[in-house]
């Protein structure tokens, strides 16, 4: 490994926060009554420690097979819901998260890192479980890395993506630019619930002036979930590149 | 509930909330993408040895002391520590594109960009080899790193008083000196193919063959088909290509369809050379600082796309908008 220790150490924490604040949003969520994304914060949990094993070989958990197989149900899932989510509708959609493709992106580049690493003589994956731990061998290159690129790219758009859609301030948001026709038991739009939430901006992906307001409870800590996915997304972005 | 599609982008804009990105706003996502790639980039291991400031270091070769120096200057600090440097390399870069994507900082993150794509043309790039006699098109001259900076500038956040203008391109700087750019840039790629590094016999087919080292076997295979074709038949070629890009530096005086053409095929040399002159920026053989300049050629090409409606002039949801950006 010619790259630095502590690189790897500030991507292994980072990741383990976003998967330390997942679980937490999992379980707060169910307390307070608000809206999580279950699929996405459980995917993090377990991104954010296979991810940690993979750039600090000393904090991998299971083998790679079996993280393999984790995330490959993992992108099954999200392909499932992309397909049902094709036409804009989603009967799930208040559950789980609004945006199940770059989770899907994010799936297919964790199997990808656990696979293109190319396996050593003895049999088994240097360090443990590819990715930063593995790159004295990631130098021999990997399998099909132009693969790697392309997921790379695409874990790099979808970070720029989630930053244009980031508020600018911290304070209350700012009124929707329409009146909803929320019933008298919806409950008022919340500064949550006025970002990056596919019931109020379903407009900025169809490119038509539309806004929704769906009823139900407002979603949890968007923005710092947001936050969370960005980190996540460079860090993964790094692990992919590292790996060609 | 029911829906009520009652909101349009302007008044998203003066209410405060998100609008949707406009022709503008999309190529300056396509730049923060190409930057926060950079930084990503920056982060792999072999930027952080030695051998990336040697690496440097060769760019001094055959350019002016003016250029030379400072080169070899900043590429002996980057040898001497090449994990903090590189560090905050990676980490700048990182936050340009970072900052470009998230909306209030815009204007700062594309100002921010402009210093530092000069910075790095000059001390990091030896001004792309424009001096030394070893530019050429197809290998990313005039160096990758100073179309981020053209780029910048096309797209800058701000409307010409002039009015609206026909491309993107002409919003900040106005039509004259949009297209004044435009017939630079591809005319300086038109004069840089027949110099003499590119019109000997061999010269494109050993800049081409030279690249197939390291690369993934088919990109290697089609690196060889290409250098194989233009063994000793590097003067026509280079012709050919010059008269392509210069008949693009003067399409874009067409009208409106005839614009069209040429930034299309400005989009589709530039995505070609990227991929057989320059093996996607070399990011698959694991040393590559940046993408490369396919990819910035063709979103600066599209930023002169003609629009089929002039750019509004800035209604109050636009200039509330760009303030707020």
């Amino acid at each position: 490994m010619t790259s630095p220790g502590w690189l790897a150490g500030i991507l292994a924490a980072v990741v383990l926060v976003v998967a330390l604040f997942s679980a937490g949003r999992l379980i707060a969520a169910r307390g307070r009554r608000r809206r999580g994304e279950v699929d996405a914060d459980g995917m993090h949990v377990l991104m954010g420690v296979a991810m940690a094993g993979m750039f600090v070989p000393r904090l991998a958990t299971l083998p790679d097979a079996a993280w393999g197989a984790v995330f490959g149900v993992g992108a099954v899932w999200f392909a499932g819901r992309a397909w049902r989510d094709r036409g804009g509708r989603d009967p799930l959609a208040g559950r789980w998260c609004a945006y199940p493709v770059p989770h899907l992106i994010d799936c297919v580049a964790m199997v990808y890192v656990l696979w293109a690493v190319p396996v050593t003589a003895g049999g088994s994956q240097p360090a443990s479980g590819g990715g930063m731990g593995a790159m004295g061998a990631a130098a021999a290159g990997a399998r099909w890395p132009v693969i790697g690129l392309a997921l790379a790219a695409g874990v790099c758009a979808y970070v720029v993506w989630l930053l244009d859609r980031f508020p600018a301030s911290l304070a209350v948001s700012p009124a929707p630019a329409t009146v909803p026709s929320a019933p008298p038991s919806a409950p008022p739009p919340s500064a949550g619930a006025a970002f990056h939430d596919r019931d109020r901006f379903s407009a900025g992906f169809s490119g038509q002036s539309v806004m929704i307001m769906r009823s139900g409870p407002a979603l949890l800590a968007p923005r710092a979930a947001t936050c969370c996915k960005i980190a996540m997304g460079v860090a993964m972005g790094v692990m992919l590149i590292d790996v060609l | 509930m029911t829906a009520q599609p009652v909101a349009a982008p302007a008044a998203a804009a003066r209410s405060g909330a998100w609008a949707p990105p406009d022709a503008r706003r999309w190529l300056q996502l396509g730049l923060a993408v190409l930057w926060v790639l950079d930084g990503v980039l920056q982060y792999q291991s072999f930027m952080f040895t030695k051998a990336f400031g040697q690496m440097l270091a060769g760019s001094s070769g055959g350019n002016p002391a003016f250029v030379a120096d400072p080169v070899r200057w900043a590429a002996a600090i980057i040898a001497h520590s090449p994990v903090t440097t590189n560090a905050a390399f990676a980490t700048i870069q990182l936050a340009l594109g970072l900052g470009i994507a998230w909306r209030p900082a815009v204007r700062v993150a594309l100002a921010a960009s402009v210093a530092w794509a000069v910075a790095v043309w000059w001390l990091g790039e030896g001004l792309g080899g424009v001096l030394s006699g070893s530019a050429s098109p197809v290998t990313g001259a005039p160096g990758a790193v100073i179309l981020y900076a053209l780029l910048a500038v096309l797209i800058w956040p701000a409307s010409s008083p002039a009015g609206p203008g026909p491309f993107v391109a002409a919003r900040p700087l106005g039509v004259a000196a949009a297209r004044s750019m435009w017939v630079v840039l591809w005319g300086s790629l038109a004069y840089f193919s027949v110099t003499a590094a590119s019109r000997t016999a061999q010269g494109l087919h050993d800049m081409i063959a030279g690249l197939a080292g390291g690369e993934p076997g088919w990109l290697a295979a089609v690196d060889r088909g290409v250098a194989g074709v233009l063994a000793r038949h590097g003067l026509p070629a280079s012709i050919a290509l010059a008269v392509i890009l210069a008949a693009i530096a003067a399409g874009i005086f067409l009208p409106a369809r005839g614009a069209r053409v040429a930034v299309a095929l400005a989009v589709a040399v530039a995505l070609v050379i990227w991929v057989v002159g320059q093996d996607l920026g070399e990011v698959l053989a694991g040393n590559a600082t940046d993408v490369n300049s396919g990819p910035l050629l063709a979103l600066i090409a599209l930023a002169y796309w003609p629009l089929r409606r002039p750019v509004p002039a800035g209604p109050p949801g636009r200039a509330a908008e760009e303030a707020a950006s």
